[in-house]
């Protein structure tokens, strides 16, 4: 049924992400894979899209993601074409996801002094997305020559944020968690690019998975790493759904975990359930993300929203879907493999 | 002119130790481009480990060039051809990665005195709030007698503005306040206080440090009263500025020296990367097994002894070369090299922006230089423009030789040529007598004109793309498709049906039906053949195919309006020119005219140009010509590009 008020463009884009649908990876898929072989599976990985004669070789040579990213993208592009100029920045900062993993990949090989083939196997091709010259980024000599490169790119506030981390000590975590931030709390900031009545959908969305980001890295920076409330304050991002700065600022005062987890807002502690390790809580927290894209791909009043949210199921397949593979040919047993990707046993 | 030069397809086979002599014979040959040996037992390619070092020493290369701000012809000596064996591309890649190093470490001196210039700058703008503060910072440093400041931890520096809210959040989990004082671009200037036990001081130094916190130094000039000497301060953060200014100069000053200094190193190193670069480049592309080796390419025909010749020289006797027509279906590989005389060169990188024709295919150069130059001139026609944009063709020409000065040269000549014929010199209609009539003459008369322009146009480029197809052995696209001799019927039928329309003539009906129907009809069959899917889509696909070919050239001629439109508006231009240079004094009207004219030259020159280029493009090109060819990119010992 034809929603009234909606533009061509609305209807269009929500046609098209209706219809792709079938990208999806259903659970009984995932169990499908995890038991089949030779030729059974080489047929399952084809209704994925996947070509492949010897699949193992895929897994193995790190090929597996990038083809499925290459769909990912072929998919990013058709439902970037309807969407209104603030919802196509919107969209276009939240796949900047990808290169900032490109470039926390090249700043810890370069780091590690990995060899540039080494580092150039672990990225991942985002044509036509890429926003910086990676072939110039991986013939950077040393992480200030990286840097500096990466000043004079699109990414200029997030190298200035890695310079300031890079030259501590022990640039290890903060690294990586400086960057997130600085990419979660710009693209809250991107929210505000969206039309005003997608806006609000929008905040719920992003701000879930800040929750999940904050609450995950709270537990870890306090309890694993042992820091101080304060610096793990500062750390975090700020602009979740539920975790608001005045829960954080009081969360990052407790002194254990099981008291963290008591505090939560009553609807993460219930999504959380009897989780008593950090590892549990974000796999639980995993899950409620995973319910809570599939409700708004498909009841969101925002079209944008519902995009979106069909982006990110996508996104997750495709890490269900490397995870499921790498289990299983590493051999591991299916029902670890079921756990690993939060799949019920069916 | 309108075909390539006809390329043979080469198998050399030879040696593996010899594979970086031949390398080198065929780039000083010049005539050679290698393509993948697609040998299936052929599996063992050599020369990973080289082409990795060339690659690294390449990029070092380029990255040194770039900083020294030199191109390669900047370089100018080149060094004797020879084979570069791994030990002298270690040595030189080696002696590259020194030389980086020390330009790698100069760019970072640079950006640190950037940013202390800008750091300068901001505290220079801030100092006047920062003397401002109202706080008795002489007793907060302690130096009031009987005052210890160890009990207070007092910070005073910069941080990113948009993290001072959660900063100030985080500092007060450690008992510490914030206040911002200063905001300048990105930056935020704070203090931040609080009392000095050691454990939350180590809290508030770890925030700080991952907030990117840069301490700023209290001023000594602070007093008791909360004034402060400002002429000192400012004197002192002059002082920096100048250290920095100095610094800056001494850097660029140390680059400009190390420049003149290097460029004979760097000429030489460039040689040995030149040389080396040709076996770099092919190592991938060899199929090799064991001892022996073979390389895939193309060639022009004429090149071949050429080649022979250089492998001769390097490898007498040691190596079989073959060589073949290419086969009709290697079209779409074989490259492509469209022999062109000089007048048409500058207009092939304007043909190239669309692509490159097919092996076989015609070239589109010729038709797009004499429709580009009578399209141009038609609608730009001025002798006095016209000779103002040949000059600065010949201008081109004398800086820096024909290549890109023929297109203003030609251009210029089409504008004069026109200009005469509408009696146009700057804009005045009644200096020149005009050997046709000037396009505000008759402007229904232009228009016409213009639309039979149109229908050459389409008509020539859909006999193009017949011509295309046939060449392709594309039979029924040639003949039944919508953009072949069917729709060349049938709109060549539409254009006799509507002129003896328009004439009061009309054709009856069934001959109508017959003009229109039978190419109509072969055309919609053609397209029901090839659409896919059930009926009712294919009847979609096929109505909807049939319309847009009938209305592509329906719109087409119509677009060829534009042309009488510009040659008009370039008159009325000129008319609205000198209407407001008579409303003007002696002084006014020649200034107006002068502008005015260089308004027209320069704003309408670039439309026209750029309506042009849209019609040949779109109404052209896009009708017969693909230009998904291949162009002929032969190994040479350039050391421009980086094969990777």
């Amino acid at each position: 049924m034809a929603t009234p008020g909606i533009s061509a463009k609305e209807a269009y884009l929500a046609t098209r992400v209706r219809l792709m649908a079938d990208r999806l990876v259903p659970p009984d898929a995932l169990r499908a894979i995890i038991n089949a072989d030779g030729d059974t599976l080489r047929g399952r990985l084809r209704a994925l899209g996947i070509e492949a004669d010897d699949p193992r070789e895929l897994v193995h040579s790190g090929r597996l993601f990038q083809v499925l990213l290459r769909h990912f993208l072929a998919d990013f592009v058709i439902l970037l074409r309807p969407l209104c100029p603030g919802g196509r920045q919107l969209f276009r900062y939240w796949l900047r996801r990808y290169e900032l993993r490109n470039i926390k990949t090249i700043i810890r090989g370069r780091m590690g002094h990995q060899s540039t083939a080494n580092i150039r196997a672990n990225l991942l091709d985002l044509h036509p997305f890429e926003q910086v010259d990676t072939e110039a980024l991986l013939g950077a000599e040393d992480v200030s020559e990286l840097l500096r490169l990466l000043e004079r790119s699109a990414f200029a506030g997030l190298a200035r944020q890695a310079r300031r981390v890079a030259d501590q000590d022990n640039p290890g975590y903060r690294l990586d968690a400086s960057l997130d931030r600085e990419y979660l709390s710009r693209l809250h900031g991107q929210i505000a690019q969206a039309r005003p009545e997608d806006q609000p959908s929008l905040r719920e969305l992003i701000g879930s998975l800040i929750d999940v980001t904050d609450l995950v890295s709270l537990l870890r920076f306090r309890f694993a790493y042992q820091l101080p409330p304060a610096e793990t304050y500062y750390l975090l991002i700020g602009h979740g759904e539920r975790l608001h700065r005045q829960h954080l600022l009081k969360l990052v005062e407790l002194p254990s975990l099981p008291e963290v987890l008591a505090a939560l807002p009553e609807s993460l502690r219930a999504a959380i359930g009897d989780a008593t390790t950090t590892l549990a809580v974000e796999r639980q927290l995993e899950r409620r993300i995973a319910h809570r894209l599939m409700r708004t791909y498909r009841d969101s009043p925002s079209f944008v929203t519902r995009t979106l949210a069909f982006l990110m199921l996508r996104e997750s397949d495709m890490h269900r879907l490397r995870s499921v593979m790498r289990g299983k040919f590493l051999g591991l047993p299916p029902a670890l493999i079921h756990d690993s990707i939060n799949l019920g046993p069916g | 002119m309108f075909r390539p030069l006809p390329m043979q397809r080469l198998e050399l086979l030879l040696l593996r130790e010899h594979l970086p002599h031949a390398a080198l014979a065929l780039a000083e040959s010049g005539a050679f481009q290698p393509d993948p040996a697609s040998h299936a037992e052929l599996d063992d390619p050599p020369g990973e480990g080289y082409r990795h070092l060339f690659h690294e020493a390449r990029t070092r290369l380029d990255k040194i060039l770039a900083h020294f701000e030199l191109g390669p012809a900047d370089l100018g000596a080149t060094t004797e051809p020879h084979v570069i064996t791994v030990s002298e591309l270690e040595e030189t890649n080696g002696e590259l990665g020194v030389l980086w190093a020390s330009c790698s470490e100069w760019q970072e001196d640079m950006r640190e005195v950037e940013e202390e210039r800008k750091s300068v700058d901001d505290l220079m703008t801030a100092l006047d709030t920062f003397a401002r503060l109202k706080v008795d910072l002489d007793q907060l440093h302690g130096r009031q007698p009987g005052n210890d400041r160890h009990f207070l931890n007092l910070r005073i520096g910069a941080v990113p503005k948009n993290h001072t809210r959660r900063l100030g959040e985080a500092l007060g989990l450690a008992g510490h306040l914030l206040q911002v004082f200063q905001i300048r671009g990105p930056t935020a200037f704070v203090v931040v206080a609080g009392l000095s036990d050691g454990e939350r001081v180590a809290q508030v130094e770890s925030v700080l440090e991952t907030a990117g916190f840069h301490a700023v130094e209290v001023p000594e000039e602070f007093v008791a009263d909360g004034h402060t000497d400002a002429a000192s301060i400012r004197a002192r953060l002059l002082a920096r500025q100048r250290d920095a200014d100095a610094e800056w100069q001494r850097l660029h000053k140390l680059r400009r020296l190390d420049r003149a200094e290097l460029r004979e190193r760097l000429a030489g190193l460039a040689g040995v990367l030149a040389l080396a670069g040709p076996w770099a480049g092919l190592s991938p592309l060899v199929g090799a097994r064991g001892g022996l080796a073979m390389i895939h390419g193309w060639a022009p025909r004429d090149a071949i002894a050429t080649i022979r010749t250089h492998l001769d020289a390097r490898l007498p006797d040691a190596w079989v070369l073959s060589q073949r027509d290419p086969g009709f279906g290697e079209r779409d590989i074989t490259p492509v090299i469209m022999p062109r005389p000089v007048w048409l060169r500058s207009f092939t990188s304007l043909v190239r922006n669309f692509g490159v024709p097919r092996y076989g295919e015609i070239d589109p150069t010729a038709f797009f230089t004499l429709s580009f130059l009578l399209l141009f001139g038609m609608m730009f026609g001025d002798v006095g423009h016209g000779a103002v944009i040949a000059a600065t063709g010949l201008w081109l020409w004398h800086r820096g030789g024909p290549g890109l000065a023929m297109l203003p040269i030609l251009a210029g000549g089409a504008s004069m040529l026109f200009g005469l014929l509408y009696g146009s010199i700057f804009g005045y209609e009644h200096l020149l007598p005009a050997l046709w009539m000037s396009p505000m003459h008759d402007p229904i008369l232009m228009m016409t004109l213009a639309a039979w322009l149109g229908i050459g146009f389409l008509s020539l480029t859909t006999l193009l793309n017949i011509a295309n197809r046939l060449i392709d052995r594309d039979w029924p696209g040639a003949l039944l498709a919508g953009n072949g001799l069917a729709g060349l019927v049938f709109y060549l039928g539409l254009v006799a049906v509507v002129t003896t329309a328009l004439n009061g003539r009309p054709l009856p009906a069934w001959a109508i039906a017959l003009l229109l129907g039978a190419p109509g009809l072969t055309f919609i069959a053609r397209q029901w053949q090839r659409s896919e899917g059930g009926v009712g889509e294919r009847i979609m696909i096929t109505a909807i195919e049939a319309f847009e070919t009938a209305m592509g050239y329906i719109s087409g001629t119509l677009s060829f309006l534009r042309v009488a439109a510009f040659g008009l508006n370039h008159v009325a231009l000129a008319i609205a020119v000198f209407t407001l240079a008579d409303m003007l004094g002696d002084v006014g009207h020649w200034l107006m005219v002068i502008g005015g004219n260089i308004f027209i030259l320069v704003l309408e020159g670039a439309i026209v140009a750029i309506q042009v280029l849209r019609l040949e493009y779109y109404e052209g090109f896009s009708r017969f010509f693909g230009g998904n060819g291949r162009a002929f990119r032969p190994l040479t010992l350039n050391p421009a590009p980086n094969p990777g």
